[in-house]
């Protein structure tokens, strides 16, 4: 890294978050990273201490397996992204500090589709779309059922991360209210991860990483089912075709184009139901100086901060 | 006495085989594929076909079975998936930080129920004694992981005096005072329960000696009322508790397990935790057998100490 | 003669279908294992012949338990009925999480929009010990959670008498061999190591323990203890002149242990049940509250205190109230069962 750091840097993993909130209010530990949004206000509130907000790199979404009888079907899927409150979720696990995602490419990347808007919250248009598509409460029991099998579904996320499972314990709740169960899921992230990639699961609610160069072929082309990370069997041949198409061109305004309108595909198909794109929320101990926190890493620059005494 | 120890030991050898034995079953008995446990999930698909038949995974079960017997009582506990480094390491750094929460939480209890025992079985005044059993049968329910949240919540969050987690600040790894002021809540979590528990014991086993006729005497013989309570009562009405001493020695290292994850206490119980949570199959099987035959030791340890101390036992050949 | 006050408790159980006669319809549908199991214990408590045992409640204390116990029982069987709200049910969460008790919100007609400012059309919304996380009611959680803990509870310990009255009674009578062997066997279960076996279990199983699965862990750790009481009291009961006169006439064993020994091991059994739950209980909780019991959004003490734990500084309330209500259960069970010892 360079010059020698002018003092010793001590990197502690601490398991609790409320423990370690409290090394951060008593000054015993100088960088938090991820302070919990309910806690930020708490934070604010020491004039020591500032919490360093950025936009994360990062959407968190719902997938949906493609491969499962009921989420194949277009209509399905777009009735239960109707029975999500996103604004509710963007403020009760975020407090404010993220926004509703709205497609495939997030906001921040060059290729964002800026006409898109967020998928309207409908809870009566979900009921009326899944009762369209053959679904009714045959036996009273609050669950839908078409041709006498219930719809449940088991929605997976990764332990660990008390946002992700706190969305999607809301996002169960949601769905519950237009007769669709959920069972709720965290696994280890092994464990969570081994399930994706064998593609043995309904569903899932995880993060979509900002990548440093655009590619949509990899999650949403057809050959990527196969052979990518298009876990959940998405294809769509316009969409393809598309991609395809700006990944061809050298022109950055045509790739746009292209890329613009295979956005708007996705959304209209609702392979995700896209929920919201959040803020990174550090907290810093105003001692630091010249701590230049961004979207690369926390500690960027680490070997420039200085420390008052 | 020699032949009680030597039954003793050997009763002990053979449960070690035992457990040893039935932690192999539940390994190979449960659902899913049993390769999966050794098998470091980040290895590529193609590569684990190579590693099962490395491993010997695919010879038969005896063989299998007495492959991995000699393996662990070698001390070979494979790697880590999640650490990737030896099981043993990980636990030789563990273990004594377990070791050091649960006895000075044992020091605490009995401290405690000794002191408190014997002062109440003293008291005259009934309303007193009364309230001693309620007092000491309430703390014997208090769930302990609730315990130290409430301890936690009122000392560290509330008052602020007491730090909440870990061993040691960050830069006073070594402070003996530092790891003091982090060893008070979660020794106190775990010895509060038992020390009420344990002073009933005391309580009652005083009580009995108080009626013996041999205090009478010492009182008639005028000698001054505190020599009397500690030099004769309290020697005869130690004798259950060493009983109970050695009973409480195995919980030395299981009992600290949700303590230690409450309070990131960085000891053995929450390695394993830790390890289950991630799957780290190693690390469990290491952790399950090794807590496993440290609560065998512990019994053995108790059974020699009441071998001692029972003049039965003690004179017999 | 002693007024007998148990009729109080009893008739008590009248009350709350008389109060809410819609809710208690609802309530025939609820054929949950744990309600069922509740209800037959409820019945128990109802229709026993408590003074027919010697020393049934004899201390203050006994009885103080007895009824601290009772109304929590009651409380978990009725929780349908006597609870304020539906514990699963969010109340828009962006606006009720981590409400304080004694809290009030206002919700329209759908439940779809809720403030904490009254509002024309808006009904009131209490809750008597604040919400969590999600703007869920803890007073109701720790009602169901108490109907899932006191169930398990009651069905562990059934097991363990279950299976360590035949063990012991078998062990015991037979004698011999036959008991040194028994004993042999029960003797090694219980060198095992306890929790570090429930670890392994945790750890190697892929999918999470259900309900039964819980109860046959902890049932099945537990009955060796009894078996070894029961085979105790058998063994000196079989020198008894009833037993050798029963032999006399041709009973078969199993008659003889049902008919004359089991009523001796009756009154002990009782109170090693009673003492037992307790343990039980405070080892299911700790188990859910590790993740390993009962999973969410089931509550159960344990799971609730678990879920209260990331925000200790937020809502304390969360976590505090389901220990109190451990906390007085086991208190209550040990109450009970120490003012019967005094007896025996």
């Amino acid at each position: 890294m360079g010059a020698a750091m002018p003092w010793p840097v001590v990197f502690r993993v601490v398991p609790d978050q409320t423990a370690l909130l409290t090394q951060l209010l008593s000054h015993t530990v100088d960088v938090m990273e991820v302070v919990p949004p309910r806690d930020v206000d708490r934070v604010k509130r020491d004039p020591r201490i500032e919490v360093v907000a950025y936009p994360d790199r990062q959407y968190v979404y719902v997938g949906w397996n493609l491969k499962h009888p009921f989420l194949k079907s277009r209509d399905v899927r777009r009735a239960l992204s109707h029975a999500i409150n996103v604004q509710e979720i963007v403020d009760t696990v975020w407090y404010g500090y993220a926004k509703p995602a709205v497609g495939p490419v997030h906001s921040s990347l060059w290729a964002f589709n800026r006409s898109l808007k967020p998928f309207p919250y409908d809870p009566e248009k979900a009921g009326t779309l899944l009762r369209e598509q053959g679904f009714t409460d045959t036996n009273g029991d609050g669950t839908l059922e078409k041709d006498g099998k219930p719809f449940e579904i088991e929605i997976l996320t990764n332990k660990g991360n008390a946002i992700r499972e706190a969305t999607l314990i809301l996002v169960q709740n949601q769905l519950a209210k237009v007769g669709v169960k959920v069972v709720a899921r965290p696994l280890e992230w092994n464990v969570f991860v081994q399930k994706l990639m064998g593609r043995e699961f309904d569903a899932c609610v995880q993060g979509m990483r900002v990548p440093t160069k655009l590619d949509l072929k990899d999650t949403w082309h057809t050959t990527a089912i196969e052979n990518g990370l298009n876990v959940i069997s998405y294809s769509n041949p316009k969409v393809d075709a598309l991609i395809d198409r700006a990944r061809a061109v050298e022109d950055y305004h045509e790739a746009k184009a292209f890329l613009e309108e295979a956005q708007a595909l996705i959304v209209d198909d609702q392979p995700f139901t896209f929920l919201y794109e959040n803020q990174r929320l550090n907290g810093l101990n105003r001692r630091i100086r010249n701590a230049k926190m961004n979207v690369l890493s926390t500690f960027f620059n680490l070997e420039d901060w200085t420390a008052a005494e | 006495m020699t032949r009680y120890v030597i039954r003793r030991l050997g009763v002990s050898v053979l449960l070690l085989f035992l457990i040893l034995t039935a932690t192999f079953f539940i390994i190979h008995l449960a659902p899913g594929d049993p390769s999966r446990l050794y098998l470091d999930p980040s290895v590529p698909p193609q590569a684990q076909a190579r590693l099962k038949a490395a491993l010997g995974l695919d010879k038969p079960l005896a063989v299998q079975y007495g492959q991995w017997v000699t393996q662990m009582l070698q001390g070979n506990l494979g790697v880590s998936f999640y650490y990737h480094r030896g099981v043993r390491s990980l636990l030789a750094e563990t273990v004594p930080k377990t070791l050091l929460l649960s006895s000075a939480a044992l020091a605490l209890e009995f401290g405690i129920a000794i002191l408190a025992g014997m002062f109440m079985a003293t008291r005259r005044s009934r309303a007193a004694r009364g309230t001693y059993h309620g007092v000491s049968l309430f703390l014997c329910s208090l769930p302990p992981f609730w315990l130290g949240l409430i301890l936690i919540l009122v000392f560290s969050y509330g008052l602020g005096i007491l730090p909440p987690a870990h061993m040691s600040d960050i830069g006073m790894e070594g402070n003996p005072w530092n790891v003091l002021r982090h060893l008070i809540l979660p020794a106190l979590t775990l010895a509060i329960p038992g020390a009420a528990a344990t002073s009933r014991f005391m309580f009652k086993s005083f009580e009995e000696v108080l009626r013996q006729p041999y205090m009478l005497t010492h009182t008639l013989y005028n000698l001054p009322r505190r020599e009397i309570l500690f030099t004769f009562g309290l020697k005869n009405a130690l004798l259950p508790m060493i009983t109970l001493f050695g009973l409480s020695l195995p919980f030395l290292v299981s009992g600290a397990l949700i303590t230690e994850v409450i309070f990131s206490w960085p000891g053995m119980g929450r390695l394993a935790y830790n390890a289950i949570l991630t799957r780290d199959y190693p690390l469990i099987i290491g952790a399950s057998l090794l807590s496993s035959f440290m609560v065998l030791a512990g019994n053995l340890l108790a059974d020699l100490l009441y071998g001692l101390v029972d003049p039965r036992i003690r004179h017999a050949r | 003669m002693r007024a007998d006050w148990t009729w109080i408790p009893r008739l008590a159980v009248l009350l709350p279908p008389l109060l809410r006669p819609g809710k208690a319809a609802g309530i025939l549908s609820l054929c949950g294992g744990e309600a069922l199991i509740l209800a037959a214990g409820c019945a128990a408590f109802l229709l026993f012949p408590y003074r027919r045992i010697p020393g049934w409640f004899p201390t203050k204390g006994g009885r103080f338990g007895a009824a601290v116990f009772g109304l929590l029982l009651f409380g978990a069987v009725f929780a349908p009925l006597i609870s304020p709200h539906d514990p699963d049910e969010q109340f828009q969460p962006s606006v009720c999480r981590y409400l304080p008790p004694f809290s009030k919100a206002y919700a329209s007609a759908d439940g779809r929009a809720v403030t904490l400012t009254p509002s024309p059309g808006n009904h009131a919304v209490r809750f008597p010990l604040g919400t969590d996380a999600f703007g869920r009611c803890i007073a109701s959680r720790i009602l169901a959670g108490g109907r899932i803990s006191l169930s398990i509870g009651l069905l562990s310990v059934l097991l363990t008498l279950v299976l360590g009255l035949t063990v012991g009674c078998v062990s015991g009578y037979l004698g011999g061999w036959w008991d040194a062997a028994i004993m042999r066997v029960v003797d090694t279960l219980l060198a095992f190591p306890r929790l570090f076996l429930l670890l392994l279990l945790a750890g190697i199983l892929e999918k999470s323990l259900s309900i039964f699965g819980i109860v046959l862990i902890l049932g099945g750790l537990s009955w060796m203890e009894v078996a070894r009481l029961v085979r105790g009291q058998v063994l000196s009961l079989k020198e008894r002149d009833f037993i050798t006169a029963a032999k006399a006439i041709g009973a078969s064993t199993f008659r003889i242990l049902t008919r004359h020994v089991f009523p001796h091991l009756r009154g002990l059994l009782l109170i090693d049940a009673t003492l037992r739950i307790g343990g039980i209980i405070l080892t299911e909780a700790a188990l859910s509250f590790l993740g390993f019991g009962v999973q969410p959004p089931h509550a159960s003490w344990g799971n609730i205190i678990a879920d209260g734990r990331e925000a200790l500084l937020d809502g304390w309330w969360v976590s505090a109230f389901p220990g109190l209500a451990i906390l007085a259960t086991v208190f209550s069970l040990y109450l009970m069962g120490e003012g019967a010892m005094k007896e025996v």
